[in-house]
């Protein structure tokens, strides 16, 4: 189910005002089932595996807590690999397959010719098919297998709760609900934030109560969200696919504009589905981490990391980066530390040699900058720039946009040859600009005035007259409707980092 | 322990009521203005859209996507045929378009010959030629001779038309531009054929992927 679906507008307000009739002692068994309705709105077959890691991780948590010595390590092991096995399966065994087949001129089969596939597609095709002449739902028929949605999500999110016991900083949870809960609770089961134990698992102990100041900022929170998905990224993403899906025919310039349009459409998409989750979960009384913090606003590409996706940067740090030694290590090793940490980061992107090279890049973008961090101040000192002036901020702002945006080439392209088509023909910088209605991007460009008025006000705490007033606070939030109403793109389909 | 506070319950929908029927009712006078202006427009795709349903006469109806639009001359036909001309066509424009443009004409006259440039992609599924019956939202409240055919843009259509702007998403700017001399000055509207004046910079010996399949090999293969 799409946060930016009708179905969604009925179901979390069905959801959330059961929620709270209900009584405490039943509320996890009621938010379990709509986390599984919500799941099963995309495809109903890929539940099997959310319950056989679920089941899985369950014990090994339990087991990881009452063992001793080595068998801790060993329940962790079967819990990483069977976590990591399905992941690996269903997400990289084609791109190991086919680069292998390529490399070695062999023919191994690919995961359509493999008979879990073919299992996978007629219980999936019967299900649906019995579901929609039912019920009338729309559930998809495949052909091949594909991709479970928010599996690299999940699997994290698990992965994070038997290390955490077994590095004895979170209780096994006994209650299996509970448990099954924290992997599975819809607001953020498929695209995050990727919780921790310690922040969520205790939370669905607590009983919440209405409260109208924390009720009104998750639904502030969704309804910001949805205009950034639908009146920014989805009209974005017009311009960026019919850019870059036939990049050979257009001008440097052009191929520019859709870089740059990019760099904003999956910021506002991946947070829009963040602000959508945290929102919907704070409606109900959870407190979900925070994901993005403004990014687009970093001065440096360290500070960048530290404000997009949070949640997963901070989960590479706690369970890769510190554990490799982080930066206690010698500097040949930390540069080596960093550089797996963003190597691993573009792999859990995607199985594509675009994503690993995205994610090579960043990593060398941080190695580069401490390398070069000491020399730079130096200069900096020596010509005599003051690093607190408005101008050197917008300078290193501006800096740090244009790198992330260089990579996000690569993260956006189809495959290798259209990236370096596109920047190959970006460096030309050659006119005119293709634009298949003026009204695209004149809407295009408002979106991003808007978000960068809103964001900069609230990057720099910049007092607005009247925003205490509620009246005022009042018109902002139905001028957000009407946005949506009038320049939403209603047809724009899935979030980005679903296929993730 | 606290408790869900009364007051905060009362307060809460209090304050979602109000503001569910402030948005209602702009969204009604937000909507019905853009309605006006719509149909007042006197150039422009959407005007020929609303032309072609409810005004024209013409006895030879050209429907179909840019090919349509682009090609059919309307003094050859005039010329030759001696009979009136309009050409429907729309750039991007699929087969439920022009089905709906020909239920919207059919329902109020029969012309004399009615032509349908289409290619075979036209006749396979394709999201996209759902999500183009945004088009004819405008025409839903007014023409239920096309309704069935708006409807199939998605299930939940019917309650997005809730909304009185809804109709008119995205429309904003053409709406205006509309009411304008604009189009008119930009592009030249002869019977609904829009000349195209640019210049092919490609070879002609060596056509594109769509030159390649034309719409007789598949009346070969079919």
């Amino acid at each position: 189910m799409l946060f930016n679906s009708i179905a969604f507008c009925i179901f979390f307000p069905i959801v959330t005002i059961i929620y709270f009739l209900l009584p405490h002692k039943v509320r996890w068994l009621h938010l379990l089932i709509a986390s599984a309705t919500f799941y099963m709105a995309f495809l109903p077959i890929y539940l099997l595996i959310l319950v056989v890691t679920i089941v899985v991780d369950y014990f090994a948590g339990i087991y990881i807590e009452k063992a001793i010595n080595k068998k801790r390590k060993v329940y962790l092991i079967v819990s990483l690999i069977t976590n990591i096995g399905f992941l690996c399966f269903f997400k990289y065994y084609d791109f190991v397959v086919e680069n292998i087949n390529v490399a070695l001129s062999i023919n191994l089969p690919l995961l359509k010719d493999l008979w879990i596939s073919s299992w996978i597609v007629n219980y999936n095709n019967i299900i649906n098919g019995h579901l929609n002449q039912w019920i009338g739902t729309d559930l998809s028929i495949l052909r091949n297998v594909i991709l479970p949605i928010g599996l690299s999500f999940h699997t994290f999110q698990a992965m994070s709760y038997t290390i955490e016991v077994y590095r004895g900083k979170q209780k096994a949870e006994k209650h299996f609900g509970i448990y099954a809960l924290y992997v599975m609770f819809y607001p953020q089961l498929v695209a995050g934030p990727i919780e921790r134990p310690q922040n969520l698992l205790h939370q669905f102990w607590e009983r919440h109560y209405i409260e109208y100041s924390r009720i009104v900022n998750g639904l502030k929170l969704m309804l910001f969200g949805l205009f950034k998905k639908v009146v920014i990224a989805d009209r974005l993403a017009l311009y960026v696919n019919s850019v870059y899906n036939h990049a050979e025919y257009h001008t440097g310039l052009t191929l520019l504009i859709a870089t740059i349009f990019f760099a904003f459409q999956i910021y506002c998409d991946f947070s829009a589905y963040s602000d959508i989750a945290i929102g919907a979960a704070k409606v109900m009384g959870f407190n979900l981490m925070t994901n993005f913090n403004r990014p687009y606003f970093s001065k440096n590409i360290s500070e960048f990391w530290k404000r997009w996706h949070i949640s997963l940067s901070s989960w590479f740090a706690d369970y890769l980066y510190i554990p490799l030694g982080g930066n206690r290590v010698t500097i040949p090793r930390w540069f080596f530390n960093l550089f797996i940490v963003f190597l691993i980061s573009g792999v859990w992107h995607g199985a594509n040699w675009t994503f690993i090279i995205w994610g090579v890049i960043n990593g060398l973008y941080l190695i580069s900058a401490i390398i070069f961090n000491k020399k730079r101040e130096r200069f900096y000192k020596f010509i005599g720039i003051n690093e607190h002036s408005v101008l050197f901020r917008f300078y290193q702002i501006a800096t740090t946009f244009i790198l992330t945006s260089f990579a996000w080439i690569f993260f956006r392209a189809n495959n290798l040859d259209n990236a370096f088509t596109i920047i190959k023909r970006i460096s030309k910088f050659d006119e005119p600009i293709w634009s298949e209605s003026p009204s695209l991007m004149i809407y295009s460009l408002m979106g991003i005035f808007l978000l960068l008025s809103i964001e900069y006000i609230k990057e720099y705490k910049k007092v607005v007259p009247y925003i205490s007033n509620p009246i005022f606070k009042y018109s902002v939030y139905v001028f957000l409707v009407l946005c949506i109403l009038l320049f939403g793109v209603f047809d724009g389909g899935q979030f980005i980092y679903f296929q993730f | 322990m606290k408790e869900s506070k009364n007051t905060d319950i009362k307060k809460l929908f209090l304050s979602i009521g109000i503001f569910t029927i402030v948005c209602f009712c702009l969204d009604f006078v937000i909507g019905t203005i853009l309605n006006k202006l719509y149909f007042k427009q006197q150039s422009g795709l959407q005007y020929r859209t609303t032309y072609a349903i409810e005004k024209t006469n013409a006895e030879v109806i050209v429907l179909g996507s840019s090919r349509a639009n682009h090609h059919y001359v309307p003094a050859v036909f005039e010329n030759i045929l001696h009979y009136s001309f309009y050409n429907a066509g729309k750039d991007g424009s699929s087969i439920f378009y022009n089905y709906a443009i020909l239920k919207g004409i059919l329902k109020r006259y029969k012309p004399r010959i009615i032509v349908l440039e289409i290619l075979k992609e036209e006749l396979g599924f394709e999201k996209e030629w759902y999500d183009r019956l945004s088009e004819l939202l405008p025409y839903y409240a007014t023409h239920p001779e096309i309704r069935s055919i708006i409807l199939l843009k998605s299930r939940s259509e019917r309650l997005k038309l809730i909304s009185k702007i809804y109709p008119y998403n995205s429309s904003l700017l053409t709406i205006l531009i509309g009411n304008t001399e604009l189009n008119k000055k930009r592009r030249m509207d002869l019977e609904g054929y829009v000349p195209l004046f640019k210049t092919y910079k490609g070879s002609l010996f060596n056509p594109k992927d769509n030159f390649k399949d034309p719409i007789d090999t598949l009346i070969h293969t079919k």
